[in-house]
This record gives C-alpha cells, structure tokens and sequence, in this order.
C-alpha cells in the first residue's frame, strides 16, 4: 500500500474530514455513476457537461489554492496533487508532462471509467468529467492562475472500450465549462445530540474503530472495501452537480423542474444506500466490528447509522425507531452545509441523498432482511424499493431552509404518490 | 476438516468466493502469502465483544478479508474476470496453502454471478 502524507483534518465534532478547506467524504463507486448517469440521461435535455466539469475543477482549485500555500516548488506540488488524488480513490495521474501552458494526461486508472464499466457496461460516450475538472482545476492551482485558466478535451475514455486509458488535453484558454466561486466547508452548527432510544451499539467506539482505519487508494488509486470501490470525493462536489441539475431543471420547467429533479435525485440515495450501506452491513467488518453487539432489528438500524457516522456526512441519529416508523435526525448533513453556501436559503427541502439513504436502512434492515445475508441483486433491489410495504421518507425539517437541523420520518408507503411528499 | 467455498463475482466483475473455514482462524492465516501486505484492525480494543479483522492484499492481485477467531473469509482475486488465468493461478495457490496450513481441504461450489 502506498505510504500517504495527506495533511487530512478528522473534524469529529462535526463528524467530518477536511482536506485543504475542503469537506472529504466516503461514498461508493454505484452511487457516483448512477448519479452521474441520472444527470446526463434522465433529463438529457440539461447541458449538464459544463457544471459536471466546473464543479471538479472548483473543488480541485480551491483545495490546491489551499494546502499550495504552503508548497512552492511546482514538483512537490504535482506529487502532493496526485498522490491525494490516488489517496482518494479517484484513480492515478502523473502530471510531471503538463506546465502553464497545458499538455496531455492520460491514465490506465479513472475511477469513474472502471466504475462506469462494472455498472453499466461499455459507454457511448467518455464519462470522466470529474477528472477533466479536477486536472483543470489542480493544474491552475499548481502554476498560481486563476480558476478557469485552461479549458480540457476528454480525448478517450476507456469506458467507450475503444482504448485502454483516459486522455485528456489542457489548453492555457478560456475555459469551456463553468466556473464556480467555492465555498469550502460552509458555515457549521454546534451539535446538540438529542436522546436515542436505548442500545448496546457502542456509537463512540464504533465512530474511533471505523475513523482509525486506514481506508485509501492503493497502487492503482482504488479502494475495495465493504464490497464496493469506495472513494473519499468532495462534498461540494456532489452538492453542486446535484443542485446546479435542479436548477437547470427549474430554469427550463419552472416548479415542475423542482419535482422531476427530487425524485430522481432521491433515486441516487436508494442506490447509494443498497450498495454502500448493504455492502457495510454484510462485510467482515461488520460482522467483526458492529454484529457482535446486535440483538433485535432495531440495532442493526443503530448499527449502521453509527457506521455512517465514520463517512464524513455530519452527524447521525435514529431518535426514534420500530418496525413501523422511525425519525432520524441530521446535523450539519453535508447537502444543506453545502447549498446554504452555494445559494443561501431554500424554499424546499434539498437534502435528496439523505433523504434516500435514511429509506434505504429502514428496506435494508425490515423490508428486505439484511441480516439473512442476501444477494445484492436488480431484484433485490426492486423488492427494497418499488413493492408494497417498501418504506419512503418525508421531510420534517431542513436545514437548507433555516431549520437547526435536517430531520426525516420514514413509514411503510401505502401509495406512489406519497412517496415523495414533504411535509 | 472440509473448507466451503462459494464462488461469485464482485461488483467489478472480479471473482469473489466465500470461504466458510471448519475451524475458526488464528494468527498463521496472516502468514499465507509471504508478500501480502497484511493490516489487522484490532476492534477488540476498541468496542466490547468485538473481534479483530484482517485483510491480505497485493494490488491487482487479491484482497482477502476475515475476522480472527471466526471462520468466513472473504476474497478477491485479479484486476478483473479477465485477468482469467493469472487469476485462477492466485485462486488455486491460495487454496493450495489452507490446505498445506492444515486449516482444511477446498471444496467448491458454484452459485450465480452478482
């Protein structure tokens, strides 16, 4: 494994990870295609290209412009860029051929190219814009240029299966995609837990097991763990492609944008929670470090919420819980973190991945019984999701919207419509 | 003193069988492959009535994953499926050393592909 010397902030408090000002956190190679493929596809009237793009080369900009300040020979600067890259999960660079001017880049290791591969097969189209972003945004960052100082071509993709690497071109140009002011990691409350119902979880314990492994890219920038590729992406990443979708949604359809974005972006939570939480709660990792203090159905819900308090989305709780409903609470989830800063208020409940993933563990662990060890399977999933007694989420709190926290209550649905009702 | 093991594929199309081992492992399953590098989370120090967990790993090569003291191992083997023989060549050198360790003899199974 590849010795790392990442200058990486554990903000447990906050229960996040910071690196250079920007918030880091874990989520799985299913849900960072699916999400990309839902904004490319699903609405692919959205010139989604350009903040796909710019939203990579804002995070990379502004993170670089950060830990940089510290690191002036344009070498080390490279090796620190790529070396956090690999850390990451996002796959491997070697930069040392680009300069102020540009140059070409190419890679046998891309991480949304292998993923795209082994979720949906061979694309027809390159599919690595975020790390066209990303280089455009590092390569600014390395030479001390303002952010939008190159434009990038996606040359070949290994995703398209006509080459075996990734290409990309950089041209000292205006950019052709969208530049974004960052926002770092946002403005943050204080915690104040509320009460949970009673538990043998060890929530602190399994909080200092899961945050003291060493969970980062080997040789080839990947990380097979729970069963999946895990990567450690930047939230603001996530929020602005997910955001920069709806809105884009809502400038061409109005109010009716807001209502075909939510649902599919809580899509992108269920697929997220199936694989990445279902790929934890069937793991050696599991069963070493959470399963032995489970008794009842209920603690396999405590079990995993205290495990997602180890993936950098702020701070989780089930505050009330039976087979019938439950309440979970969020402080500081990284979606209202990070829309409060991008836009200001909402008028409307944003936090779509949450959303989707605090349903996925009521499926997970009643609808779908987790615990029998099941196939992750498209029918599995189906069952979890789309059959009668599946459970769905309303939002009762938003802190996008100015509440003190981000908090959702999730019942068995008894018809489609409800689905996404907010409250 | 038979070794179970199940046979499917990973997410990334890399093969994956289960191991359901006759006794729970000890400490010599770290030693099976000389090169492995070889992390140990010691839960048990950190959560009460946890155990600890270990993973085996060479990049490209495989990523074996177990608890001490329990008997399921978990392992990965090769860039993708068709890496093929090189693969087959990491599975059967793998189960050649359970069952020159003495920890059982392979049995194998098939079930459907994720």
């Amino acid at each position: 494994m590849p010795v790392y010397d990442i200058p990486f902030q554990l903000d447990a408090p906050h229960r996040r990870c910071v690196v250079g000002g920007e918030p880091m956190l874990f989520h799985c190679h299913h849900y960072n295609t699916f999400l990309q493929r839902t904004i490319q596809q699903d609405a692919d009237f959205v010139d989604s290209r350009p903040f796909l793009v710019g939203a990579a080369a804002e995070v990379a900009f502004a993170q670089f412009s950060s830990l940089f300040a510290r690191v002036d020979a344009i070498a080390d600067r490279k090796r620190l860029a790529t070396s956090l890259y690999q850390w990451a999960g996002l796959g491997t660079f070697d930069l040392t051929n680009l300069d102020d001017t540009g140059g070409e880049v190419r890679t046998e290791n891309s991480h949304y190219a292998m993923a795209w591969r082994a979720k949906f097969g061979r694309s027809n189209r390159p599919v690595c814009d975020f790390a066209s972003g990303w280089l455009a945004g590092t390569l600014a960052a390395i030479y001390g240029l303002s952010a939008g100082s190159f434009s990038v071509e996606h040359r070949s993709c290994s995703a398209c299966g006509d080459s075996p690497t990734c290409g990309f071109r950089l041209t000292r140009e205006a950019p052709n995609y969208t530049v974004f002011n960052p926002v770092g990691t946002g403005a943050l409350t204080e915690h104040r837990p509320q009460a949970i119902p009673a538990t043998p979880v060890d929530y602190d314990g399994i909080l200092e097991a899961l945050t003291g492994m060493e969970i980062v890219g080997d040789t080839n920038g990947q990380i097979p763990a729970f069963g999946v590729y895990l990567t450690r992406h930047y939230a603001n990443y996530y929020n602005r492609i997910s955001f920069e979708f709806e809105r884009n949604l809502h400038a061409l359809l109005g109010a009716q944008g807001i209502e075909v974005a939510s649902p599919l972006l809580i899509e992108a939570g269920h697929v997220c929670a199936f694989n990445t939480f279902g790929g934890i709660m069937t793991s050696p990792e599991w069963d070493a470090l959470i399963k032995p203090s489970l008794k009842t159905r209920e603690d396999w819900v405590h079990g995993i919420v205290a495990a997602i308090n180890a993936l950098g989305w702020g701070r989780w709780q089930v505050t009330t819980l039976s087979e019938t409903e439950a309440e979970f609470v969020i402080h500081d989830d990284y979606e209202s973190t990070g829309y409060l800063a991008m836009y200001g208020t909402s008028d409307h409940p944003i936090s779509y991945l949450a959303q989707g993933a605090v349903a996925g563990v009521m499926n997970l662990v009643y609808h779908g019984d987790v615990a029998s060890n099941p196939e992750f399977t498209a029918e599995y999933y189906n069952r979890l999701f789309k059959t009668e007694g599946s459970y769905a989420a309303n939002c009762l709190t938003s802190k996008a919207q100015g509440d003190e926290v981000t908090s959702f209550r999730v019942r068995r649905a008894v018809a489609e419509a409800a689905l996404y009702e907010a409250v | 003193m038979l070794i179970y093991a199940t046979r499917t594929l990973d997410c990334a199309s890399k093969t994956r069988i289960h191991y359901r081992m006759p006794e729970p492992l000890c400490e010599r399953i770290l030693d099976i492959f000389p090169e492995a590098e070889v992390v140990v989370n010691r839960f048990s120090k950190r959560v009460a009535g946890a155990r600890d967990h270990f993973v085996l790993s060479r990049t490209g090569g495989y990523h074996i994953a177990g608890i001490l003291g329990d008997v399921r191992i978990v392992a990965t083997f090769g860039k993708t499926a068709r890496d093929g023989d090189a693969c087959e060549h990491t599975i059967a050198r793998f189960e050649s050393a359970l069952c020159s360790e003495r920890f059982g003899q392979v049995v194998q199974r098939v079930r459907t592909a994720r």
